[in-house]
């Protein structure tokens, strides 16, 4: 029996292409196993899988993350939501992520080497997204979720990139392996409406995400400086509030957009002054704002409250946003945003001014 | 209080496990179809509704003579054809609703751990048991949902315990004045399923000392509360959207939680631990069905439980084959039968009470 906790979904000519993998074992001796197989459902994929190895039986109840391959998220995610929620074994909550740039099959069946694969990557990236402040992790139940209530959701995406670890050198000195080794790695969202990808969010954009969202927390924000230096603001703490502009009629004409943010100094190539430190601060405000622009624009451009805008604005004014005469999502065409961001930077570490 | 009869203390802690059966079934999807986010509400803007027809049912009980059990009462007051007919009709039901929760029992085996098994085995196996116990004395059902109360509170509390951290408020929170009639609307699946169970205790015992009304009352708004807090942890995790489109969010609720952070995937055994409410309703509902026909066919208790079972057994075998016409029976024919049942017998006691028979 082989307990799976990958699995990867790509279209294929014969209708699914399905990639499965295991975690190494305990013992030295068990490597992490891939397969991949073809079929006309998810169902007979799986079985062309079982009857083409060596395993009497493939245990998919502890599947931890579902890869679902651009191509295939472009042809639209409902067949797999379907798949996963009438699943007796896998589990609703099981993340998923949408591959950019690559089918979900390159990344489980290239990701790693004979001691790490694609789950040991996957478990890194949740790690990597509880520890930062700037997304989430997207379950399967929550993309459901958005998607049949406001028809547009949010699926973390990931990218296959070449690891930072390096083949292990052999006693003679040269690499022991020829090829490059690869993991993968969070790239920002992907953006689903209906239910097919509908475009990709940056990784830096992300945080924008997050504060149109809730609330974000540490990120790091590389920004130049006035001397055209390269320095690092990390951001430690923020929120946004909405206020909707109505028009006389009662029509939804704007989005105001209010954004406390506190940031810390990382890394600077100047001595500090009370002076530096506003630039630093207007840096800051600058930055997020235009982080926070671009993801609202990609809302009205694509016509999909993804952020679900709507539900935080009916919070507060849910008897003018009910009596809309049109649909939140059309109303968005011609919405008119005002992003502005209260900045502040708390400390700059231990050092009152550069070493040099 | 006769030999045979249960303590009012015990007919409540039987109540509330023959509760857990339909409620799992029926209860977390149907209202967050009816009420969306304030599913969490309606049982509780069912709770006024419930305390009325439990009064009723208690202000129509207090004309029974010592002794007299619910067919009995059923005959007294439309008179012995009337009555004997309307037992017999309930009797059937009951005969009904046992062969249904047989294979209702049995399909939540199969959608949530064993998707290729067929449901006879299930459905024979606890027919057998069922009819076993139901043959009995109600105080050994009696004693055995005072047992296994405990057991199901606490597996339950756990599971809302540890549903409760990953609860998003903004699944539940704010509720707008538009939705207090989507809660109102919600509120026919917790009635539907709490007047059931008091409609098949009365069949079962009427005690002689039923107590004060206020305890009953506080036995109802439990009953309220615990279907409110599985409302919060099922429309908190799932938003009532998804709990609207799944069969069993309940179990898929237990099979994405996770204990300690090492324990998980154990559905299995809590879906195990429902075999006990059914195994009750069964037993409960072969023993309601004896005692309605053996007071229309004069005939003793025990031999025509053991053929309601065994007559149930072989309806569950054959009830709801194809997917569509087990939704059919589980989500409109079934409720409705029984809820017009529940308001038949009190309106046959207020017949009675004006007929001046009772």
């Amino acid at each position: 029996m082989l307990v799976i906790q990958t699995l990867g979904l790509d279209r294929s000519k014969s209708g699914v292409r399905l990639s499965l993998a295991s975690t190494a074992g305990a013992s030295d001796i068990q490597h992490p196993t891939r397969m991949q197989g073809d079929g006309p459902s998810i169902t007979a994929a799986i079985e062309t899988i079982r009857s083409g190895s060596n395993e009497t039986e493939l245990f998919c109840a502890h599947t931890s993350h579902v890869l679902i391959g651009e191509k295939a998220a472009e042809g639209g995610v409902g067949e797999l939501l379907n798949y996963i929620c009438r699943s007796p074994e896998l589990r609703i909550s099981v993340p998923m992520y949408i591959v950019r740039g690559a089918t979900a099959g390159e990344c489980v069946l290239s990701v790693g080497d004979e001691r790490h694969g694609i789950c040991d990557a996957l478990d890194a990236v949740d790690g990597d997204i509880r520890l930062r402040g700037d997304g989430r992790i997207t379950s399967a139940a929550e993309i459901a979720q958005d998607l049949s209530r406001r028809g547009s959701a949010l699926v973390r995406a990931v990218r296959c990139i070449p690891s930072a670890e390096r083949p292990q050198e052999d006693a003679a000195g040269g690499a022991s392996q020829e090829q490059e080794l690869k993991t993968v790695a969070a790239d920002g969202y992907a953006v689903l409406a209906g239910d097919a990808l509908a475009a990709f969010i940056d990784r830096e954009n992300a945080v924008g995400v997050a504060l149109l969202t809730g609330s974000a927390g540490l990120c790091e924000l590389p920004v130049k400086d006035r001397n055209g230096r390269t320095l690092t603001l990390t951001l430690t703490d923020g929120s946004s509030r909405l206020r909707p502009v109505w028009d006389e009629e009662g029509a939804l004409v704007g989005l105001e957009v209010d954004v406390r943010a506190a940031a810390i100094l990382s890394e600077s190539g100047e001595g500090l002054g009370e002076d530096y430190e506003q630039s630093l601060t207007a840096l800051l405000e600058q930055e997020l704002s235009a982080r926070i622009a671009a993801v609202l624009t990609l809302e009205r451009q694509l016509g999909a409250d993804f952020l679900g805008l709507e539900e935080r604005l009916s919070r507060t004014e849910s008897a003018r946003i009910d009596a809309m005469n049109e649909p939140f999502e059309e109303a968005l065409e011609d919405l008119r945003f005002q992003v502005s961001v209260s900045g502040q930077l708390t400390h700059t570490g231990d050092l009152r001014e550069d070493l040099t | 209080m006769r030999k045979q009869d249960l303590s009012a203390p015990e007919l409540r802690a039987l109540g509330a496990v023959l509760l857990l059966a339909p409620v799992m079934r029926l209860y977390p999807a149907r209202t967050a179809a009816l009420a969306g986010q304030a599913a969490w509400l309606s049982p509780l803007l069912a709770l006024p509704v419930l305390l009325v027809y439990g009064w009723l049912l208690r202000y129509l009980l207090a004309g029974r003579l010592p002794g007299e059990d619910a067919p009995a009462l059923l005959r007294r007051a439309l008179g012995e054809r009337a009555g004997g007919a309307a037992a017999f009709v309930i009797g059937l039901f009951f005969l009904f609703y046992a062969a249904f929760t047989l294979r209702s029992g049995a399909q939540r085996f199969i959608t949530t751990i064993f998707p290729q098994a067929k449901p006879t085995p299930f459905v024979l196996s606890m027919g057998a048991l069922a009819a076993l116990a139901a043959a009995g004395p109600i105080r050994a059902l009696g004693r055995c949902g005072k047992v296994i109360l405990p057991l199901l509170l606490l597996a339950l509390g756990f599971v809302l315990l540890a549903a409760l951290p990953s609860v998003r408020v903004d699944n539940l929170l704010p509720l707008r004045p538009r939705d207090a009639l989507s809660a109102l609307r919600g509120t026919s699946p917790s009635i539907d399923a709490v007047a059931l169970v008091l409609f098949v205790s009365l069949f079962l015992s009427m005690p002689e000392e039923p107590g004060r009304f206020a305890a009953g009352a506080g036995w109802i708004a439990l009953l309220c509360l615990q279907l409110s807090l599985l409302g919060i942890a099922l429309v908190g995790n799932f938003g009532a959207e998804l709990t609207a489109s799944l069969q069993r969010p309940f179990f898929y609720l237990v099979r994405n939680l996770v204990f300690f952070q090492d324990v998980e995937r154990v559905e299995a055994l809590v879906v195990a631990l429902w075999v006990f409410p059914d195994f009750l309703l069964v037993s409960c509902s072969l023993f309601a069905c004896a005692r309605c026909l053996s007071a229309v066919l004069k005939r003793p208790e025990r031999p025509l439980a053991a053929l309601g079972g065994a007559a149930a057994a072989l309806l569950g075998c054959f009830l709801g084959r194809s997917a569509g016409s087990y939704t059919a029976l589980s989500e409109r024919i079934v409720p409705l039968v029984g809820m017009s049942l529940a308001l038949l017998l009190p309106l046959c006691l207020l017949l009675g009470r004006w007929r001046k028979k009772i």
